[in-house]
């Protein structure tokens, strides 16, 4: 019967404000309430359960998801993946004080931060590449593979495939450089991770200061304007998912 | 999500709750158990989360019951 372990924190001011938002905030999915173990300065929300099932619910995933989202609402947090559990609350505890140095440092780089999804999609026709005409393609064909053998239509259509595929990776290039450098204008500090997810052109995840947020959304106007034909899909803000590891980057 | 502003539609913002809650956030050491019955979560991939939420939608409120990691 373990702990499943929500969020790592470092503690708020006043503690027992904290405790009282979590409770009043009501029981996690499965109906465990939300507790604060508390090693020095930091500390880790985890709810008690009578076991972890190997296959969660969709109402399971997005009660743990809430519970963070309550979390990061109160206290500089990291998420902890789900599945993470301690057996009793000294193993909690012990967690905790293992890894104390390696908590402290990832809470202070996120601390007053949240992160922000930012994807393009591919263009859906191929010639659609930015910079890229009709004409490129019949101009750019080496004189070696023109031809209407078998062999030459095999290499020409292996040719094509790979020099789209190298348009398209200089222009995501290109527009993950637009979008990064508008946001570092808002925010010098800003991080951001290129998460290279299959189905999208780019798929940033950004971290910007709290008082960064309310210039985001020109930045994002901005570079509809400028980029009508690219699909930008954003979500946030979100707790600092991708900025939690607890090593150094 | 509290000040979901620029969330583009709700299939979208599901799936990056799901893929956040499974595939992102710390993996602590000690004595925790990352996996889950001998599934390590960390190996989860966003592929079968779409799979299981394009089925779940298709099936509606029945596919409440069906899990997300086969």
């Amino acid at each position: 019967m373990p702990f499943l372990i929500h969020a790592l924190i470092r503690l708020p001011e006043p503690l027992s404000g904290f405790r009282e938002a979590l409770r009043l905030a009501g029981p996690a999915a499965g109906g465990g309430t939300p507790e604060l173990f508390v090693f020095r300065e930091i500390g880790a929300v985890a709810v008690f359960v009578e076991s972890v099932t190997a296959s969660p619910l969709q109402a399971e995933l997005l009660g743990y998801a809430d519970v963070i989202e309550r979390v990061a609402a109160l206290a500089t947090m990291l998420p902890v993946r789900y599945g993470s559990t301690a057996a009793s609350e000294e193993a909690l505890l012990a967690m905790l004080s293992a890894n104390h140095d390696p908590i402290v440092e990832a809470l202070n780089r996120v601390e007053g931060r949240v992160e922000y999804s930012v994807r393009i999609l591919p263009p859906k026709e191929p010639s659609r590449i930015a910079g890229e005409s009709g004409s490129d393609a019949v101009a750019s064909t080496p004189p070696l593979l023109v031809g209407e053998s078998v062999y030459k239509q095999y290499l020409r259509a292996k040719y094509e495939a790979f020099r789209k595929d190298r348009l398209l990776a200089g222009e995501a290039e290109a527009l993950r450089g637009c979008l990064t450098d508008a946001i570092r204008r808002l925010d010098p500090a800003m991080r951001f991770a290129s998460l290279d997810s299959a189905g999208f052109m780019v798929d940033l995840a950004v971290l910007v200061h709290r008082s960064a947020q309310a210039g985001l959304g020109s930045v994002f106007e901005a570079f509809r304007a400028t980029h009508p034909d690219r699909q930008l899909l954003v979500t946030g803000p979100w707790p600092p998912y991708n900025f939690a590891n607890l090593t150094k980057t | 999500m509290q000040e979901d502003i620029y969330a583009t539609n709700r299939q979208v913002t599901l799936l990056d709750i799901l893929d956040r809650v499974l595939n992102k956030g710390v993996v602590i050491s000690g004595d925790i158990i990352i996996s889950v019955a001998d599934i390590d979560l960390v190996y989860v991939g966003l592929r079968v989360l779409l799979s299981s939420v394009e089925t779940m939608e298709r099936q509606g409120d029945a596919s409440r019951e069906k899990s997300l990691i086969p």
